[in-house]
């Protein structure tokens, strides 16, 4: 649908302008994951999205992620938009091995990110190998 | 936003503030919102978690660029990235600024992952009252 009304627009007079719909900026709610030994990071773009407009609930295992911008904003209607939306929703799967009690969340320049920790891996030990010399 | 809104916008747009410059194809396009206020252009460039030190606003030839590079941050020992949707790269928009504005007293913020552009049209283009005369008042 998105895609259908931009390829609709190349042939409106600015063609050229909007020629490459693939190089589109990641856009809204767009996502990162990185991983580490101890916790999931997960980042959101959510450029131009206060505190107050975004959500985070945790459903059944998953983190679901929206934001929609307030309609009393007062802001006139543009003459252009390339904004796909006022608003996203993103649903997270969570892997068994992240502890949802551990959720925190950051909103910085447009960027929102969550924090999983990892729980303690009880299935997972060292063992030390002993030398034959060692074994009575 | 649906088709026909888009296409008075476009319209709006091309007569009211000039045409978007085509960009190059090796940069990214990050979106643009555009606002058009009596005395001034507003314009909205969505850039999050770019840092102001690599955005570059530039006037020139009467033509709006907004540049820079979104730079993949380095990860700490031992992090992987296992899912990106996101673009690290090169950006540009180049947008053709209409003779009412006064390049000269162009200013930008960013607020939220978002560059604000402000653009104000010269005093004597915005609109004024005019008196009527009538024969009584001409001497």
């Amino acid at each position: 649908m998105l895609c259908s009304t931009r390829q609709s627009a190349l042939r409106r007079p600015f063609q050229v302008a909007h020629s490459t719909v693939e190089t589109r900026y990641g856009g809204l709610g767009a996502l990162s994951i990185i991983e580490t030994d101890s916790h999931s990071r997960f980042e959101l773009d959510v450029a131009g999205f206060h505190a107050d407009e975004l959500s985070i609930d945790l459903e059944d295992g998953h983190l679901v992620v929206s934001g929609s911008h307030r309609e009393t904003d007062g802001r006139e209607t543009p003459i252009y938009s390339e904004r796909q939306s006022l608003g996203f929703r993103r649903i997270l799967r969570l892997d068994k091995k992240l502890d949802v009690a551990t959720v925190r969340a950051e909103l910085a320049d447009g960027v929102l990110t969550l924090m999983v920790a990892r729980k303690p891996d009880a299935e997972r030990r060292h063992i030390e190998i002993r030398n034959s010399e060692t074994v009575v | 936003m649906n088709l026909s809104s888009l296409e008075n916008s476009f319209q709006l747009f091309s007569n009211l503030v000039g045409d978007l410059v085509p960009d190059t194809d090796d940069h990214a396009r990050p979106e643009l919102t555009i606002f058009d206020h009596e005395d001034r252009y507003v314009i909205e460039c969505d850039l999050p978690g770019v840092p102001l030190d690599d955005i570059s606003l530039e006037v020139h030839n009467g033509v709006l660029e907004i540049s820079g590079e979104r730079k993949k941050p380095e990860l700490l020992e031992g992090a992987l990235v296992r899912y990106d949707e996101r673009v690290w790269s090169h950006f540009q928009r180049r947008i053709k600024l209409d003779k009412s504005v006064d390049s000269t007293s162009i200013t930008a913020d960013y607020n939220n992952g978002v560059l604000v552009v402000t653009a104000p049209r010269f005093k004597d283009t915005l609109p004024r009252k005019v008196t009527i005369r009538t024969s009584k008042t001409v001497s």
